[in-house]
């Protein structure tokens, strides 16, 4: 009875060993991949868990600096006709204060995202 | 006439020229940003000029305006007075002093031109806060005045600076709300947020209401001034941040601070006792400012909570605002002062940036006689000393409080002048004693020039300003009264 349970593992070890054997012979290439493809096939130039900064303060200030202007533009928007060409002047100088501050921004690379 | 322009404008409207004091620091402050961001690292000093220049022009355009008479501008939001016009003067000197004592620290560093841009920011917004007459304007001037401060406090990323800066941030945060939530409350039981109406409408409003919005209004004011209860980020402020930093934190924002209390309490009702709260602020600012200055073994903790006790003195001519004629031209005397002094005595400091106890100043004197003479001038001007500058500044506030009524705070005052002198005299006495072979430091004093520079030069302002002071007096406080 033991004996046919010895011949069937022999059997498996034999058969598994010659795959083995069989794929190290007709290998293209030992040692293909390092990382597994998580790129979509892309070759992957970073580990899959490798993490990335948002920046997120350089984000907030440049966010304000664009939607600040805004928060005024809209109560401006309403009576600029009425008011004439000092609130256009006004408006347009409060804007390039702003603009030099995004341009400081640019100058110090805040539009670099990767 | 200077400005022809300024006297055609409207007494209550728009009126752009009159602000060109105002207008040069902002222009400055974007200009000397902008061409710092284009200049490799090592032709800063561009960018220092054009500061410099900015400031220059805005205190010529304050020095032409100061003939102009007194009115309010867009209607009722701005007044153009004395006290802006020397408000404005102040600023601008005090900020040039601060660029030129910090001209060493900062020459070729990676944040030299945001430096100055941040420095003429935090000016404007303190011009802004002593000439405001109006809630709104108030709250805004405020924020800008604050918000480049705690960059400034922080900006050379040391440990320590990070420090005083988060504490400054989030104390400054704090009594910011509070002055927020007062010019609501105030602004809700009186309708209006203009100073000149203010003062009819709140007569009517139920006191305890009018206390309340005040004390918010109040509580960010004296953050903004260095007094109790907003006092606890100066020495942190002093001793932890940059020289830059340090110096313009302990001077330049107290002139708007207080001339901005000044004016909000000079249009208030006699329904609030008032002048019992500031008269209180004053002692417990001027007596803790001494009493934690005693044991301080940093020269410049010591002047931040020096700076502190200078607060209860400078708290002392607002506690009789209306009450004394003496109390504007005493406020701005004793602000003119103070500012060059202690800015004088933070450039001997930085002078020897290495040297951070009071004994490692030993033997000042005989290695740089220049040195400890400027030492000496500032921090005899800080007691108040004559001939100094701040004798006459302590001189007409004691005589404002008196008269005025606080004869107690008068006296308390004088008290701690000379509790004061003590701990002033634990820096200087090193300084004139010969260097032992135990001194940290000892040897020869290699000093930092421009620091040393703006030090002597503060000095000779100082003696200056004290000698002809008779003379300023009579211009400032006009024809004698009573």
């Amino acid at each position: 009875m033991y004996l046919g349970i010895l011949v069937l593992l022999a059997a498996v070890l034999v058969s598994v060993g010659a795959l083995y054997v069989l794929s190290r012979l007709t290998a293209v290439a030992r040692n293909p991949l390092v990382s597994r493809p998580f790129l979509s096939g892309w070759v992957p130039e970073e580990h899959a868990l490798s993490r990335y900064h948002a920046r997120y303060y350089p984000v907030t200030l440049l966010f304000l600096a664009f939607d600040v202007e805004m928060l005024f533009m809209y109560p401006w928007a309403a009576v600029v006709s009425r008011l004439g060409p000092g609130a256009v002047i006004e408006m347009f100088v409060f804007l390039g204060v702003l603009m030099a501050g995004v341009f400081w921004a640019w100058r110090e690379g805040a539009f670099k995202w990767a | 006439m200077a400005f022809p322009l300024l006297a055609q404008a409207s007494s209550a409207g728009p009126a752009p020229l009159a602000l060109l004091p105002e207008i040069f620091l902002l222009a400055g402050a974007v200009v000397a940003l902008i061409t710092g961001s284009f200049l490799p690292r090592q032709r800063q000093w561009v960018s220092r000029l054009i500061a410099i220049a900015a400031l220059a022009a805005s205190a010529a355009a304050a020095a032409f305006a100061i003939t102009e008479p007194d009115r309010t501008i867009y209607e009722g939001a701005y007044t153009v007075d004395a006290g802006t016009s020397a408000a404005r003067l102040i600023v601008a000197v005090a900020a040039a002093l601060v660029i030129a004592l910090g001209t060493d620290e900062l020459r070729g560093t990676e944040r030299e031109s945001e430096t100055y841009a941040l420095i003429l920011l935090a000016s404007l917004g303190t011009v802004v806060l002593a000439g405001t007459s109006d809630l709104l304007v108030l709250a805004v001037a405020f924020l800008l005045a604050s918000i480049p401060l705690y960059a400034l406090i922080g900006i050379n990323r040391s440990r320590s600076s990070a420090e005083a800066a988060l504490k400054t941030y989030l104390l400054g945060a704090l009594l910011g709300i509070g002055l927020l939530l007062g010019v609501t409350v105030l602004y809700g039981l009186a309708g209006t947020t203009t100073y000149s109406r203010l003062g009819q409408n709140l007569g009517t409003a139920p006191g305890a209401a009018v206390a309340v919005g005040l004390t918010g209004v109040l509580a960010g004011l004296m953050f903004k001034a260095g007094a109790v209860p907003g006092h606890f980020w100066v020495p942190d402020a002093a001793q932890g941040s940059g020289l830059t930093g340090a110096a313009f934190a302990t001077t330049v924002p107290k002139i708007g601070g207080f001339l901005a209390a000044y004016r909000l309490l000079a249009a208030l009702p006699g329904t609030v006792n008032w002048p019992l709260l500031v008269a209180v602020l004053a002692a417990l600012t001027m007596t803790l400012g001494n009493l934690a200055a005693y044991n301080q073994d940093d020269p410049r903790r010591l002047l931040g909570w020096s700076t502190v006790s200078q607060a209860g003195y400078l708290l002392m001519p607002v506690a009789v605002t209306g009450q004394a004629s003496l109390a504007l031209p005493a406020l701005m005397v004793y602000l003119a002062g103070y500012s060059v002094s202690n800015l004088a005595a933070f450039a001997v400091a930085g002078a020897y940036p290495g040297r951070r106890t009071l004994n490692a100043f030993q033997g000042l004197a005989g290695a740089r006689p220049w040195h400890a003479a400027a030492l000496t001038v500032a921090l005899l001007s800080l007691v108040g000393t004559p001939p100094t500058a701040v004798f006459l500044g302590k001189l007409t506030v004691f005589t404002a409080a008196w008269e005025g009524g606080f004869w107690w705070l008068t006296v308390l005052a004088a008290v701690n002048t000379i509790i004061s002198l003590f701990y002033y005299l634990r820096w200087l006495a090193p300084a004139f004693r010969a260097a032992r072979p135990s001194t940290p430091g000892a040897g020869d004093f290699p000093a930092q020039r421009w620091a040393a520079g703006t030090a002597v030069a503060a000095a000779l302002l100082l003696l200056i300003f004290g000698v002809t002071a008779g003379l300023g007096w009579a211009v400032i406080a006009g024809p004698p009264h009573g």
